[in-house]
């Protein structure tokens, strides 16, 4: 367990005075956001049923977190999704509470249950409701993210990525479904529609969806970023351990990696085996 | 130059057009209703060419009428023809970095108005250097009124100084005098106690002559300080009340300026209703008076902002403490400097003499008479009837005057048949009409001479004009209106385009051929066509004979922003937004919608489908083109979901091979219902058979993955996450214009199927896919 950040670091994440945070009722506010924000993701025994053994590392670098994930079940798919939107601290969560409501929204009305069309429907609510329009003075604000279906035998998996990969690691090899490079809002030129990838998965496919926060956390000896290809090699290492020691092994990696360096985002590492 | 757009605020009911394009094929059509305000868009244009408003243009509130233009060079022209070392640093850059000029009028209470030059980067430099002359003038007449304040305060020193010295002068007298007696009495008598009395008196008074003569020594000085101080502050103050002034002057100058201009248009424009020798000598008089007095004041107005350009610089300079022969000459210079640039009106000034010249055609009163006398020609009598079409003629014709007075009759008949040919044939290019049955018309003219039936002109010349056909001569009054309309309308545009052939120019054109016959309106529309090389037409219409159905870039649409209330602003859309123009704005592109259906002969033998409306037969007409499948297919529409029935009746009747393709919607599920019913009437499952319903897709829109609809259909980067026809119907969108468009870009390849994603090929294969197995089945049967 990490001890609560000191007043001064949430006034800079927050973007607030240090003075105001001394008001009791501010720092409560942000706990019981925070209390809520954990209430909308959901809950272990989901994801227990749905994929059997998983393990989420979600580490948020203030109370409340831009990262989310996901999941949920629809005429018997498994849709699994990991976000990372703009920002992190209050306006990140902002963005994530109106990301898991959109989702909600267009996996319950989508007839097509093909990734990139909920990828593209979930980009047109983002641009609607941050009214962009290609504008130069509009915001920016979106979400990368990886969505996952996976059919009821679980045979084949559909990826469709903003921004964000997914790793599939079998027989000791790393797979890598490169995602599409554009967000969920509105890109810098002109908006394409995203990529529908399929593939085959078998048993014992371990399969990784994340964030940019653990790859791109500074630390070392060197004050570096910890970089992809690390990443990649540890999740080769540990992936034949228990999902859960995966979760603990990635957790003490990283921090020991920050030794006492100040958290740059927020953090999130999902795993999952493919059982039948 | 090329006019390639505008902007009109506060004309009639115009309250800001915005900006709109014109056409790039230089002819723009105005549609809208009756009060909409398309003539008032044609006048404003006019006026700003022309500088002249009335006050019935103005608005209720009294807000001031504007109107920009913007132009771009043609290709082979550039900006050469502007002396660039004239212009203020940076305004030709910005100008050649946007390759267009904006000019815009602006008419001022009094109803004058000045032309300026404007746009993009160019207003900020003029702004900055109107704001430095500004500020160049108030901190010098600041500086000069200060001068001034300070002089009078130093004199009142310097007075206060030598009041002081003699006072000093005086006191010290005294003590003079004082000691003196001291003097005096300290050499009498031997009183010990007294004589040191006396002493201390006078070595009291020696100390107090002492100081008095310091301090007066010390005040003495300090006024001769005061006084070089004042010359030399003095020496400036002379400069600074000369520039005064010319200041005060010019203050006073220019409103007499603007007077005496008024005056001098006043009496120019009351000359043409003289009528008397008298009253037109003394007319021409006053004239001349204002004239002069004119010049004199616009003379006098030059040589004063030249004195004060220089002395406010001058001024600035020796108060900035520079010697006066440096800062006399760095004024010099830099008024010199800033005289050869031009000011914002200057520069507006000289683009507006390249700018094309505007001419507003509003009737065709001069039609083609009987005939004329030569006489009346060579006088140049225009009130004679008819002349204006007659002048025109002769010059499409490459006629002078001069040619009638060739002697021999016989070879002036020869080249007037000669002529005869030529005219009309080329006439004949542009009118299609028919005269009688297979006949078309032909103008002559011949040259006669009266006879003694015309007693008072026996002998003279005359010019008569005939409108031919196969078997009619018959003098144009004898022809209809609408021949005789065409007739002058084309030799007007023929006389302008002969007249100004190394001009550009501006027609603006008032609802022209209200009087023809649909065909007659396609044939002003191809003479258009003709003319437009070297001169851009804008013209109001309602009619769907004057649009062309394939360019519908051509069109503005003119309508109040509250629909039937003439008392609501006028709103433009150019064509880029015309799908939010209402639909009665839109009828006649609606017309011609219909009109150009009509044509295509669409029900076949076989293959037909019915499709609800307009709407859905272009989208589908476009999208079974896109997919190139080799089998026909003939999209028929009918005139709305209620009429598919009717439609459906009507093929049974003929025999007529069929299907029907009805989208998911509320209406057409009434639609189907009804279909069922009546076709189980006649061979049940053949009938049903026919029916195709696209399930889940409540419109052709929907055939279009989002990305789609946003890329080819409306063209805007926004979010939509309700279906592609709700965002049409909750944006008030027009379907069918907006369905036009996007046959239009199919159908001249501008789209292809490769432009399109995944989501959306795959609804068209969905949809299209049965409706193929049909074609194939009945193909082979």
């Amino acid at each position: 367990m990490r001890g609560a950040p000191g007043i001064n670091k949430i006034g800079k994440d927050f973007h607030i005075d240090p003075e105001q945070i001394h008001s009791k009722d501010i720092m409560d506010s942000l706990r019981y956001a925070g209390l809520i924000q954990q209430a909308l993701l959901p809950p272990a025994r989901l994801f227990k049923n749905l994929l059997g053994e998983y393990f989420v590392l979600f580490m948020p670098k203030a109370f409340v977190s831009g990262d989310f994930y996901w999941i949920t079940q629809k005429n018997r798919q498994t849709y699994i999704v990991a976000a990372d939107c703009t920002g992190h601290g209050v306006p990140g969560a902002l963005m994530s509470i109106l990301g898991i409501s959109f989702l909600n929204d267009v996996i319950r009305n989508d007839r097509t249950q093909m990734a990139n069309r909920i990828l593209n429907k979930l980009r047109e609510k983002v641009m609607e409701a941050l009214c962009q329009t290609g504008e130069f003075y509009e915001s920016k604000d979106g979400m990368d993210l990886s969505l996952c279906i996976i059919n009821q035998d679980k045979t084949e998996l559909q990826f469709a990525g903003a921004n964000n990969p997914l790793y599939i690691i079998r027989d000791n090899e790393i797979l890598e479904i490169k995602a599409d490079k554009m967000p969920v809002g509105i890109n810098a030129v002109t908006e394409e529609t995203f990529t529908n990838n399929y593939f085959e998965i078998q048993k014992n496919d371990r399969i990784y969806m994340f964030s940019d926060g653990y790859p791109d956390q500074f630390g070392g000896p060197f004050g570096k970023k910890f970089k992809y290809r690390p990443f990649k090699q540890l999740l080769l290492d540990i992936h034949k351990s228990k999902m859960t020691e995966q979760q603990a092994v990635l957790k003490d990696t990283i921090e020991t990696w920050m030794n006492g360096q100040e958290q740059i985002d927020d953090i999130l590492v999902m795993g999952f085996i493919v059982n039948r | 130059m090329r006019l390639t757009g505008f902007r009109i605020l506060n004309f009639r009911s115009i309250v800001d057009s915005g900006w709109n394009n014109l056409s790039p094929d230089n002819i723009t059509a105005l549609i809208g209703q009756n009060e909409s305000g398309k003539t008032s868009v044609l006048e404003a244009l006019h006026s700003f060419f022309l500088d002249t408003v009335s006050e019935d243009v103005l608005r209720s509130d009294m807000s001031l009428p504007e109107v920009s233009c913007s132009y771009q060079p043609e290709p082979d022209e550039g900006y050469d023809f502007i002396d660039q070392g004239s212009m203020p640093p940076g305004v030709m850059e910005a100008i050649k970095e946007n390759n267009h000029i904006v000019l815009t009028r602006k008419w001022m209470q009094d109803l004058n108005s000045r032309i300026t030059l404007d746009g993009p980067g160019v207003s900020v430099i003029f702004e900055e250097i109107d704001k430095t002359a500004r500020s160049l003038t108030d901190k010098g007449i600041k500086g000069i009124d200060h001068l001034i304040r300070e002089c009078e305060n130093i004199q009142s020193e310097i007075k206060s100084t030598a009041d002081g010295i003699i006072n000093l002068e005086k006191e010290l007298d005294t003590l003079n005098r004082q000691q003196s007696g001291f003097s005096k009495l300290s050499k009498r008598g031997n009183d010990r106690e007294k004589k040191e009395t006396i002493n201390r008196s006078m070595e009291d008074a020696a100390k107090k002559i002492e100081d008095i003569g310091l301090k007066l020594k010390a005040e003495k000085d300090n006024l001769q300080k005061k006084k070089s101080r004042l010359a030399d502050k003095e020496f400036i103050r002379g400069y600074g009340l000369k520039c005064r002034e010319f200041f005060e002057e010019m203050n006073k100058t220019d409103p007499q300026l603007e007077k005496a201009w008024k005056d001098l248009i006043q009496i120019e424009n009351s000359l043409p209703f003289l009528q008397t020798k008298k009253e037109i000598k003394a007319g021409d008089m006053r004239l001349f008076q204002a004239k002069e007095k004119y010049i004199m004041l616009s003379r006098k107005m030059e040589s004063l902002k030249e004195n004060f350009g220089i002395s406010i610089r001058l001024v600035t300079g020796l108060l900035d403490g520079k010697q006066l022969s440096e800062a006399e000459r760095e004024a010099r210079d830099e008024f010199e400097k800033s005289k050869t640039l031009c000011s914002r009106e200057e520069a507006g000034d000289i683009f507006f003499r390249h700018i094309p010249h505007y001419e507003f055609f509003e009737d065709f009163s001069s039609l083609l008479p009987n005939r004329i006398d030569l006489e009346d020609i060579f006088e140049d009598d225009t009130r004679v009837e008819g002349y204006k079409a007659v002048r025109n003629f002769l010059l499409v014709a490459g006629l002078e005057p001069e040619f009638f007075k060739q002697v021999n009759n016989r070879i002036l008949k020869q080249k007037i048949e000669n002529l005869n040919q030529e005219v009309t044939v080329d006439f004949q290019e542009y009118w299609r009409q028919n005269v009688g049955k297979t006949n078309k018309i032909r103008i002559n003219f011949e040259l006669e001479h009266y006879d003694i039936s015309h007693p008072e002109k026996k002998g003279k010349p005359y010019l008569e004009f005939w409108v031919k056909d196969e078997h009619e001569r018959l003098y144009p009054k004898q022809r209809s209106r609408g021949v005789r309309w065409f007739l002058s309308f084309y030799l007007e545009l023929k006389a302008y385009a002969k007249q100004n052939e190394e001009l550009r120019r501006v027609l603006l054109i008032d609802e022209p051929g209200l009087s023809l016959h649909a065909r007659a309106q396609e044939d002003v529309l191809k003479v258009f066509e003709d003319i437009r090389g070297k001169i851009q037409i804008i013209y109001t219409t309602h009619s769907p004979h004057l649009i062309d159905i394939n360019k519908l870039y051509r069109l503005l649409a003119v309508q109040r922003a509250r629909e039937n209330s003439e008392h609501s602003e006028t709103l433009v859309f150019d064509a880029t937004h015309l799908h939010s123009a209402t639909s009665d704005t839109l009828s006649p592109v609606y017309s011609l919608m219909g009109t150009g259906l009509h044509r295509q002969e669409l029900v076949k033998k076989s293959n037909n489908v019915i499709v609800e409306d307009i709407t859905c037969f272009y989208y589908l007409s476009a999208f079974y083109k896109l997919i190139r499948n080799p089998g026909k297919l003939h999209f028929l529409p009918a005139s709305g979901p209620a009429r598919v029935t009717t439609l459906v009746n009507l093929l049974i009747g003929w025999g007529f091979d069929f299907s029907v393709l009805l989208f998911d919607n509320e209406e057409n599920r009434e639609s189907i219902r009804e279909l069922k019913n009546q076709l189980t009437g006649f061979d049940p499952d053949e009938s049903l058979s026919r029916l195709r319903f696209a399930d889940n897709i409540p419109g052709p829109e929907d055939l279009f993955s989002t990305l789609d609809f946003k890329n080819h259909i409306i063209k805007k980067r926004i979010g939509i996450s309700e279906s592609n026809s709700e965002f049409i119907r909750q944006n008030e969108l027009s379907r069918p214009l907006l369905a036009s468009s996007f046959a239009q870009s199919v159908s001249s390849g501008i789209l292809t199927i490769d432009d399109f994603d995944e989501e959306t090929k795959s609804n068209l294969r969905e949809l299209f896919d049965p409706l193929i197995v049909t074609i194939m089945t009945s193909d082979e049967t």
